[in-house]
This record gives structure tokens, sequence and C-alpha cells, in this order.
């Protein structure tokens, strides 16, 4: 068993004590004067903030009081003198932000004032302003009342209807004549009479007086005035045995309204008298004024306590300042004193073996100490004596394993550089490889940007779920923002919801079966509604990444609407040709039954009774050979007897017959080319033409209307021509007819020329009209244009072939067509709801040289504008759809934009827009159909640009 | 002057004058008092007879009932609406005859129902003097039933029935006067004696140094009718009582009845009135020293401008219910004996 030696128990560090004691001391003494220096400051404090959170406030809030009350009764003075309802909101604001909330501050300090022993006047002011506020109340409230002056209450509510009856009493007298009016006695009383009135007119005017300024001056004179009126109506009535019935019966009415008049005289002169004649002045005088004095003092007074409570505290606070900075001085330095004593002391006692310590460290950093130092003390500094002959003997070991450790470091890293070498080498080579690898991918993606800007189609990539990842055609101006606002969106988003699942369903079917899926649909675009055709083509993707489509939509629209026409076109030929087929059938079938009624209504001549029967059934069958000649108009199958033919006198000399067809209610007004050509027509036909457009625009203006003939000489040119099968360009001569009847809606239009077709009910139309007149123009190698809106009328435009000139006549030589003034780059903002139209509009504007932006509404016009800065001119029909016609758009895009230029278009003749105020004055418009070549003139003419030549 | 304005002063001066013991809760009907009230029932219907007649031939209106809900009325309740039918019948002789009478001098010490009988016995001569009026005795002589219609016997009722009879006598003979006045009473006097209700109600806050004696009045409410002012007016009457009973004083039984389909200016003043008086009445049992303030003509006032008054009225009264019931400064005990 090993006994474990005990450590020797370490000496207590006399050293630390001796710190540890001199350090408590100074602190003691610090920390005592400390105390000393919080102990006068707090009380110094106390009374800072008392004068600060007490005093000043209670002497603001009496000095606010004081004005507050001046302010009050100035202001109630105002509204007293001279009724400004401004002064009532100042005298309710100086309550509201000034009286009150200092009377409040003063209650909420009421303690101060016990310490003063003036709580009693804090409460007397609380009351005296309670009665100030409610006596100036009273005043304002009865200050620009009529009840404010009794007096003139009286005279105007009581006194003044006695007055009105007396004085038609006394007129009535006057006036009243007794049948001998030249006896003297008649003439004596006539003259008492007028004296009465005139005495009653001057008591009158005296009780005026009485309410003026200077109103009991003029009392004496009043009651004289009275007594004087009085005695004469006395006198009249005592005259009463030589008065008429009638003046008896005045006079009798005249001293009721009297005995009145003197009872409100008294109650008048009694209120004009009285000290309160004006109430709210009496009421401010001898009231409110004394209760603001009042409030006045005791404000003033709490004023001057205040002060001097602020001025006692005040003292009391910079005496406390002194006392406290005295203490601090000795105290420091007694504390100095003591601190210096015991610090000097322990210096001494540990800077020697210090000294010693120090030397031999030097030595140890020069390699010079070879020997340990010698421990002589048992503190803290034999301590550190022992720990320093350690540490010398550890440093020399160490220095020997220091220069063993680095020979080995030394090596070690030339290993290292030369691996990092290497690595380096292969890292550069990597770097080269992927720097051309990004050129060929940067080449390869400009190719493919090319390739899909020379596209005309929008190329869009898709996902499964039908959202747009990738728009390859982003400025594509087919959607609002640009096609390029479609990416990340939902094909649910962008269409409706049957077309977007329509949509979603190729793409379905494209992933599906992995071939190309090719669709026609209709979608929504910033131009309206157009047709496109797509091919959608799966895209192939990583394992575990959505899988995707590519779209190639292409617009078809104008394709579309290239088949609609041919449809429409073979549509109105094939119903020719068999409206034709059974027409001619049926008149042959028709000229035998009339035949046959002929000679039967011969052989009937005895029988008349049977003779009526086959003469019914003769017109009858007459009015279905009318009809069949209609049909073989409309078929173009009608034998036309063409000739040369002035429309102009043929317009004229129908003018009586149209007034007769179209009746009083409509204005028939006509527009006639002086020089027009003669057209190569049937006159006759023409003329029944015409009878039906007439009778057409009269069913279409029920209540009313205008019924406008236009004649001019027009040339179509190629480019118009090419849209129309079996038209040729040359000189035609034009027949416009026009109405403000209800017009004909979209659907209307697509069937208005068909045979039978009618909007009128079975019995008011065959349906035969229009057709007859389509047939006629075909038939004469003409062009017929029908242009109608809803509500706005109709214009139908028959251009019929010039008929050659006659020999004898000097040939007009046709100038050659002149070329096209051109387009200078402008941009131009083309408006037109038919896709067709504008379209056709588009390719002539390109044609000539401007750049073009399209809309098919109002509304996208002026989106296009607002984005489109570079527009110079905005080219619009007049009747757009969207509630916003033509000249509405121009007058918002005139507010955008004042320079922009604005050439208006319409089906409609310039006079009918004119006369219907569709148009404003002075506006610029070419009329539909137009030819390229007017067009690029009138654009020229519009833009300021001049024209050629 | 006019009785428009006179009539309001008028009714301030004698609610200002009758003394506080006068205007106290009746006890248990003595069989005196059931008598006299009798006959003044008697008197009152032959008045309402005799005004029935005028208003026949002077082609007025005949108001639809009309009921306050007070039940017990005191006498100095019927008299300020005996006094109000003789300032009526004054200004009826007037616009007829062009002469007015001076007003009763108001009673000295208790007021009884004698003194209300008087006042109504005085009216009636004066619609005598009216009745004699050669254009109406014509008409009257024409209609073949001009006075001296046989005297009404009226039932035998309780005492407190007797009053509430009485008081709804006079209340329909006030009615049936204002119809046959050329200027009746009208939304302005109505202004003018809701005013005169927060003059009272500014003294009764006095009392309290924290009260604000006048307060702001609400936001105008344009397009009121008098049956809102009337209904306002109402409220104010309960919150009355409700003073009263946190005081522990006597007061009025009443009774919410349904409102009218409509009512005239006139039932509207009458209400205002009986508001005024019993505000006097509160006056004299709390000892207010401070006499109200006379109330002035306004000019043409709209039942809207007096609908907002009456909230002001009002807002007066809610604070001075919540400062009794807080403080309940005054009690039974302290209240000065009758």
């Amino acid at each position: 068993m090993t006994h474990r030696r005990r450590r020797p128990r370490p000496p207590q560090p006399r050293l630390a004590g001796e710190l540890l004691l001199s350090h408590l001391s100074v602190a003691v003494i610090g920390l005592g004067m400390l105390l000393i220096t919080l102990a006068s400051t707090y009380g110094m404090r106390a009374q800072v903030t008392r004068v600060s959170d007490e005093v000043e406030p209670v002497s603001q809030a009496s000095l606010r009081v004081l004005a507050g009350v001046r302010s009050s009764i100035a202001e109630l003075g105002g509204w007293v003198s001279l009724g400004e309802p401004g002064f009532l909101g100042s005298w309710a604001t100086t309550w509201r932000n000034d009286i009150e909330p200092a009377l409040a501050t003063l209650r909420r300090h009421r303690q101060l004032f016990s310490r003063i022993d003036q709580q009693a006047r804090l409460d007397q002011l609380q009351t005296v302003l309670a009665d100030l506020r409610e006596s100036q109340w009273w005043v304002q409230d009865v200050a620009r009342t009529p009840g404010n002056e009794p007096a003139r209450l009286t005279y105007q509510s009581d006194a003044e209807d006695i007055i009105r009856n007396l004085e038609t009493l006394f007129g009535a007298l006057l006036t009243e004549k007794p049948p001998l009016s030249a006896d003297p006695v008649h003439q004596l009383l006539s003259i008492q009479f007028a004296e009465a009135q005139n005495a009653f007119a001057s008591a009158h005017l005296l009780l005026r007086e009485i309410l003026g300024p200077q109103g009991p001056t003029y009392e004496p004179r009043l009651r004289q005035q009275l007594d004087q009126t009085g005695r004469l109506l006395d006198q009249l009535t005592r005259r009463d045995g030589r008065l008429t019935a009638e003046q008896q019966h005045l006079l009798a009415l005249i001293r009721s309204e009297w005995q009145a008049f003197t009872t409100f005289a008294g109650d008048i002169v009694r209120q004009r008298n009285a000290p309160d004649w004006n109430v709210a002045r009496r009421l401010l005088v001898s009231e409110t004024l004394p209760l603001a004095n009042r409030a006045t003092e005791l404000a003033t007074a709490l004023a001057a306590d205040a002060a001097a409570l602020m001025d006692h505290e005040v003292a009391s606070a910079r005496l406390a300042t002194v006392v406290t900075l005295w203490l601090l001085v000795a105290l420091i330095a007694t504390m100095v004193l003591v601190a210096y004593g015991v610090s000097r002391r322990h210096a001494e006692t540990l800077a020697q073996p210090l000294a010693v310590l120090s030397e031999a460290t030097q030595k140890l950093a020069d390699g010079k100490l070879t020997s340990d130092l010698p421990v002589n003390r048992a503190d803290e500094i034999g301590d550190l004596t022992r720990a320093f002959n350690s540490m010398r003997a550890s440093l020399l070991h160490a220095q020997t394993e220091l220069r063993a450790a680095n020979v080995l470091l030394e090596r070690r890293v030339a290993e290292r550089t030369s691996a990092l070498e290497q690595a380096n080498r292969v890292l550069k080579q990597e770097i080269v490889d992927r720097q051309a690898a990004e050129i060929a991918l940067r080449q390869s993606e400009a190719r493919l940007r090319a390739v899909v800007s020379a596209v005309p189609d929008m190329l869009f990539v898709l996902d499964e779920d039908g959202v747009y990842q990738e728009v390859l055609t982003p400025h594509h101006h087919l959607f609002r923002g640009g096609a390029g606002s479609l990416q990340g969106r939902r094909l649910h988003e962008v269409h409706r919801a049957e077309k977007a699942d329509y949509l979603h369903n190729v793409i379905r079917q494209a992933l599906a079966t992995q071939r190309i899926q090719v669709a026609e649909y209709e979608l929504a675009t910033t131009t309206g509604p157009r047709w496109f055709e797509s091919h959608t083509a799966p895209v192939e993707t990583p394992a575990g990444e959505p899988r995707r489509v590519v779209v190639v939509a292409r617009d078809v629209t104008q394709r579309k609407a290239a088949e609609e026409q041919l449809r429409q076109a073979q549509r109105m030929e094939a119903l020719g040709h068999l409206t034709g087929g059974v027409a001619h059938d049926f008149n042959n079938l028709l000229a035998i039954v009339v035949g046959n009624l002929e000679l039967l209504h011969e052989q009937l001549a005895p029988q008349p009774a049977s003779q009526d029967l086959v003469r019914r059934a003769l017109a009858a069958a007459e009015r279905g050979a009318n009809l069949t000649q209609r049909l073989l108009a409309f078929s173009r199958k009608q034998p036309l007897q063409a000739q040369p033919t002035s429309l102009n006198d043929l317009v004229n000399g129908m003018l009586d017959l149209l007034g007769h067809t179209l009746g009083e209610h409509i204005q028939i007004r006509t527009v006639l080319d002086k020089s027009l050509w003669p057209a190569l027509v049937d006159p006759t036909q023409l003329e029944s033409a015409l009878l039906n457009l007439a009778v057409n625009a009269r069913d279409a203006m029920p209540e009313g209307g205008t019924f406008l003939i236009e004649t001019a000489n027009d040339v179509l040119d190629a480019s118009y021509v090419a849209a129309y099968e079996d038209l040729r360009p040359g000189p035609y001569v034009l027949l416009a007819v026009s109405d403000t009847g209800v017009g004909m809606s979209r659907e209307v239009l697509e069937h208005a020329f068909e045979p039978f077709y009618t909007t009128k009910g079975l019995s008011k139309g065959s349906g035969l009209g229009l057709s007859m007149v389509y047939g006629l123009v075909k038939q004469s190698e003409g062009h017929i244009t029908l242009y109608s809106e809803s509500g706005r009328g109709t214009t139908i435009r028959l251009y019929l072939p010039r008929a050659p000139l006659p020999a004898n006549v000097p040939r007009l030589v046709e100038p050659p067509e002149p070329t096209p003034p051109r387009g200078q780059a402008e941009t131009i903002l083309v408006v037109e709801d038919d896709s067709r139209l504008r379209k056709l509009a588009v390719a002539m504007l390109a044609s000539l040289g401007y750049r073009i932006l399209e809309a098919a509404s109002a509304q996208d016009a002026l989106y296009l504008l607002a984005s489109n800065p570079q527009v110079a001119l905005l080219f619009t029909d007049v009747v757009l759809p969207g509630g916003m016609d033509g000249a509405a758009l121009a007058q918002a895009a005139l507010a955008q934009r004042p320079n922009l230029k604005v050439l208006y278009t319409s089906g409609y003749t310039e006079q009918m827009l004119i006369q219907n105020g569709q148009l404003p004055a002075g506006a610029e418009l070419i009329a539909k159909p137009y030819r390229k070549s007017s067009l690029a003139s009138k654009l020229r003419e519009v833009l300021g640009g001049g024209l050629p030549g | 002057m006019h009785a428009r304005w006179l009539l309001p002063a008028l009714l301030g001066l004698v609610v200002v004058t009758v003394p506080a013991a006068a205007t106290d809760r009746r006890g248990p009907v003595t069989s005196s008092q059931m008598a006299t009230c009798a006959e003044f029932l008697v008197c009152q219907d032959r008045f309402n007879q005799d005004l029935e007649q005028l208003r026949r031939i002077m082609g007025a209106a005949k108001p639809a009932p009309l009921d306050f809900g007070i039940r017990n009325a005191a006498p100095h309740e019927i008299y300020l609406l005996a006094l109000t039918l003789f300032q009526r019948t004054n200004q009826l002789a007037f616009e007829l005859n062009r002469v007015r009478e001076e007003h009763p001098p108001p009673p000295p010490g208790l007021i009884q129902l004698e003194d209300a009988w008087r006042v109504v016995l005085a009216a009636r001569r004066l619609l005598q003097n009216v009745q004699a009026n050669p254009q109406v005795a014509e008409s009257l002589a024409l209609l073949g039933t001009a006075t001296g219609q046989p005297a009404v016997t009226p039932a035998e009722p309780s005492g407190n029935e007797w009053f509430n009879d009485l008081f709804n006598a006079v209340l329909a003979g006030n009615r049936q006067l204002d119809q046959l006045l050329v200027q009746h009473t009208n939304p302005s006097d109505v202004y003018r004696e809701v005013t005169r209700a927060i003059s009272y109600a500014a003294q009764l806050l006095a009392r309290y140094p924290e009260a604000v004696r006048v307060p702001d009045p609400p936001p105008f409410e344009p397009a009121k009718q008098p049956l809102d002012v009337y209904l306002r007016l109402l409220d104010c009457l309960e919150r009355l009582q409700r003073i009263y009973q946190a005081l522990g004083l006597d007061t009025f039984e009443w009774r919410r009845q349904p409102p009218p389909a409509a009512v005239e200016a006139g039932d509207v003043y009458l209400l205002a009135a009986l508001l005024v008086a019993q505000l006097d009445h509160l006056h004299q049992r709390l000892g207010v020293a401070r006499a109200p303030r006379e109330a002035f003509y306004p000019g043409r006032k709209f039942p809207a401008h007096t609908y907002q008054r009456a909230a002001l009225l009002q807002a007066q009264l809610e604070q001075l219910e919540r400062l009794i019931k807080a403080q309940d400064t005054v009690t039974r005990d302290d209240a000065p004996a009758p």
C-alpha cells in the first residue's frame, strides 16, 4: 500500500490581497462620492421636473385661457355685428382647440394649486368659463334671428298686414264716388278722406322711423300723428249720414284695422324702448362681457400664481446646484489623496523584482542567459521567477525540435507544387475545348433565329399541359403585347375554353401518335377573328422531362376569305341557273295558260259571269308572268334592249313617280354629275330597278327620311376588279342610291341579292326586287355593291358600263392613268372591321410604299396608336363595331396625338354622312370602293406631301 | 305681438311663476275634486262642441286622434294646456274680430284644477265673441245648431280617469283650434319651445362642474317630418321620467303608445310645451335659482332644424341622467318637501 503524497497547500498570495485592498478602498471612496452626487442631483432633478412638468404647463394653459377668452369674445362680436358664419366656426374652434384643452391642463395640475392655496380660484375659473360658454352660445343662437329685434319682428309679422289692409281700404274709399260727386258736401268729404289717408301714411312712416337707430326720439311725433289720424277718422264717422252705404262699410273696416294698427304701434314703441330691443347686444353687454372679464381676471391671476411658483422653484434648483458642486469638489480631493498614498506603497513593493525579471528576459532573448534566476520570494513574484526558469528550459528544447520540423516541411512543399502544376495544364486544355463548343452552339442558334425570322408563320413550343414554354416569334403582332406575351401562359388563359380544349387535344394527339398533326381553326386576335392552319410536331425530350411539341401556325384568313367569296359567287351562279331554268319553263307554261284563257274569254262573251271568272284567272296569270320576268332578270336571261342612256335624264324623268312611291314623309334629294357619260343599259329595266330600290327604301324608312340619288363617272382599275371574277377594268357610270332607313345586319347582307329572300313578311314583299336589280346589272356587264349598317341606312351603287360615244360627238380622250404618288415610308394605321376590305387596303398601301399597322376595332387601334408613336395617319372606316365609331376614334386619337392626320372611308356616300352628322365639318373622306390611284392621291393630299406634277 | 310668438313667451312666463309646490303630483282624488273635474269636463266638452260647429262652417279638417301616453296628469299640466287653449282662441278672435284680450294672470300659490277651469271659461267667452261675429253667426244660424247645445253628461269613471279624460279633452280642443287658425302653429314655434327646453336643461347641468351644458349639435339631417321630431321628443320625455325616478321624485305615468301615422306641427308643439313644463317642475324641485332664458323667434325653420335641436336636448338629458345616477347627490330625502 502506497501513501499518496499530500501536495503542499499553496501559500496565500499576499500581493493579490494587498492589491485588492488598495483598489477596494479607492472604489469605496468613489462609490460614496457617486451616491452623494446622485442624492444631490435627484433633489435638483425633482425641482426641475416640477418646473417643466407642472408649473410651466399651468402657466401656458392660463395664458391660453386668457387668449382664448379674448379671441372668443372678438369672434362672437364679429358674428353679432357682421353675421359672417366664419366667425362662428372660429368661435367654436377657439373653444375646442384653445380654451377647453387649456382648462383640462389646469384641472390635471389641480394638486399644484392646492400647494399654493389657489384651488378655489381654479374651481371659480371653471365655473365662470362654463357660464361664459353657455352665455356665448345663447348670444350666437339669437344674434341673427328675426327675434333678436322684437320691435322689427312685430312690425314685419303683424303690423305690415294691417298696413296693407289700411292702404287698400283708403284707396277704395277715395275711389268710391257718390252719385252726386259735384255736391260741395261730397267734395268736402273727399278732401277729408284724403287727409285721413295722408295722416295714416305719416303715422306709418313715423312708425318705421321708430325701428331705426334713433327710434325713441320719434316717439312723441308718432303719438301725435296717431292721435291726429284717430281724430280725423272720428270726424268722418260723425258724418255717417252723408256717406254712401259702401263708404260707411269701408269706413267701418278702416276703423277696425286702425284699432289693430294702434295696438301694434304701441307694442312696437314699447319693444323699441325696452333695454333689450336688440337681444344679442344686450346679452353680450350685460352678461357675456362681464363673464369674459371675470374669466380674464381669474386666468391672469392663475398665470401670475404659476409665474411666482416657477420663480420659487427655479431659485431652489439654483441653490441645490451650488451645494452639490462644492460637495463634489471636496470629495474628489479626498479620494485623490487617499488613492495616491496607497498606490505609491504598493508600486514600490512590486517594481524591484519586476525589474530583475525584465533584465533576465532581455538576456534570454539575446541568448546570453545561461543559468536560472534565484528564487527569493514566496509570493506571486517568486512564482513568476520559477515559471520564468521553466520557460527558459522549455524554450531551449523547442528550438531544437523546430529546426527538424522545418527541414521536413520544405520537402513536402516541393512535392505538392509539382502536382498542382500538372493539374493546371489539364484544366487549361478543358477550357479551350469548352470555348470551341460554345462558339459552335452560338452559330447554330443564329442560324435557327434566321430561319425563324424568315418564316412568316408563328412558332411556339408548348408542353403536354398546354403551357407556352417558348415563343420563337415573340414580336408577331397578332396578339396584344406581341406573341412574346404568351410565354408561360396556359392555353386556357389565352383562348376561350372550347378553343383551348381543341388545341390541347391536338397537342395530345401529336404526343400520343408521335406524328405531325395538322389543324385549322379560328382565333381572336388584335385585328379581329382570324383563321390559322397549324402543324403540331412532337419534340424528342430526355426521359423524365415534360414532353413538348413545336407548333407552326400560319395565318390563312385571306385564303379562307377568298374561298368564301368564291363559294358565294358559285352559290349565286347556281341560284341563277336554277332560277332561270325554272322561270323559263314556267314562263312557257304560263304562255300556254294565258293563250288558252284569252280564247276562252272570247268564247264566253255571252256569259258575263263566266267571262268575269276567266278575266280574273288571266290577271293572276299575268302577275305570274310578271314574277317570272323578274326571275329571268335575276338569272340574267331576260331580253335586254341595251342602248346609250343618260342616267341624269332617266332620274329626272322618274322624280314624280318616285315621289308618289316614297310618299310625302320621305324627302328625295339628287346629286347628279353634269358631265356624266351615257351608260349602256336597258332604260326600261333600269327604271324598274330604280323603282324597286325606292320601294325598298320606303319600307326601310317607316318614320320618314331621305332618299338620295347620285350619279358620277368612275373608272374601276385593275387592282379593284382583281377581287371580282366577272368584272373588267375600265370606265363606268355610277348610279348610287342611299336611304337613311333601318339598314341591314351582316346576315341579311349576305342573302340580300338572293331571290325570294325578304325581311318584310309574307304579304309585303316578293323578295325579288334586289335580285332583279342584281341580275340586270350583271347581265349589263356592270357591277353592284351594297353597303349597309344596322340602324344607319343603306347605299347601293350600280356601276354600269359606259356607252361608246357616237361618231359625231368629239370623243373625250381619256388621260392615261397617272402613276399613283408613292408614300415616303410613313406609317399608316388602317382601321377596318371587314377583314377582306382591310386586307385590300393594306395591300394597296404596302404597294404604295407605306408602312402599315392594322386593327379591326377602335379599341385595338387606340392600343396600337399608344404603342407606336411613328403613326402619321389614321385611315379608318366611319362605321366600326364595339360602340366607338370612326369619328369617336379620331377624336380620341387626336386627344392623344394632336398632329395626327385622319382620313375616313365609308361605303356610304359623302352626302349621306354629312347629312347624318356622322362626320365633323371639313373631315377628309374617300368613299368605298376606292381605286389605288385615288387612295394614293388622297393620302398625299392629307399627309401634306403634295401631288406629283 | 302675434300669438305665434306671444304664446311661447307667455307659457314660459307661466311655468316660471308657478310655485314649486303647485306642480306636485296629486294624491288620491277627493270627491270634491271629482265634482270639479266632472263640471270642468262638461264645460270643456261644450267648448269642443262649439269648436266642432265652427270647424264645419269654416271647412277645416278634423284632426286625427292623438295620445301622448300621459296617464295621471296633474292639475298644472292641465293648466298648461288650458293656457294654450286660451291663446289659440284669442288668436282666432283676433283673426276674425280684430280684438285681442289680455291673458289671465297666473294664480297665486298652489295651482288647482279650478285655475285651469277659469282659464277655459275665459277662452269660452272669447269663443262666444267669435260666434257672435256676423259672418260666423249667419253661417251658424243656417246650420241650425249654433249654440246652446244640451249639456253633456259624462260617464262616471274612476278618479284618475276623470283627470285623464279632462287632459285629453283640453288637448283635443287645442288641436282643433290650431286647425281653425290662419296662422297655424308651425315648426318655428316648436323650434323655439325646444330651445327653451335646452335652456332649462343647461341650467340643470350647471349643477355639475364637469358637465358640458350645451353640447355640440349632431350633423344636420334634411327632409325630416314633424313625426320624426315628435318621436325624438317622446324619447326626451321618457328620459326625463327616468331622471325623475333617479331623483326619487313623483312623476307622471307615461305609457309608450304606437307612433301615430302623422302629426301636425301643433301637436309637436304641445308635446314640447309639456316637456318644458316638466323641466320647469324639476328646476323648482331641485332649487335651481337661475331663471331659464327666453327663447326668441328664430325665423323660418323646418322640422329638420327642430329635429337637430331636439337631439341636442336629448344629449343634455342623457348627460344629466348619467351625472345624477353617478353622483346621486339628490335623493328622495334631500328633495325639498312639497
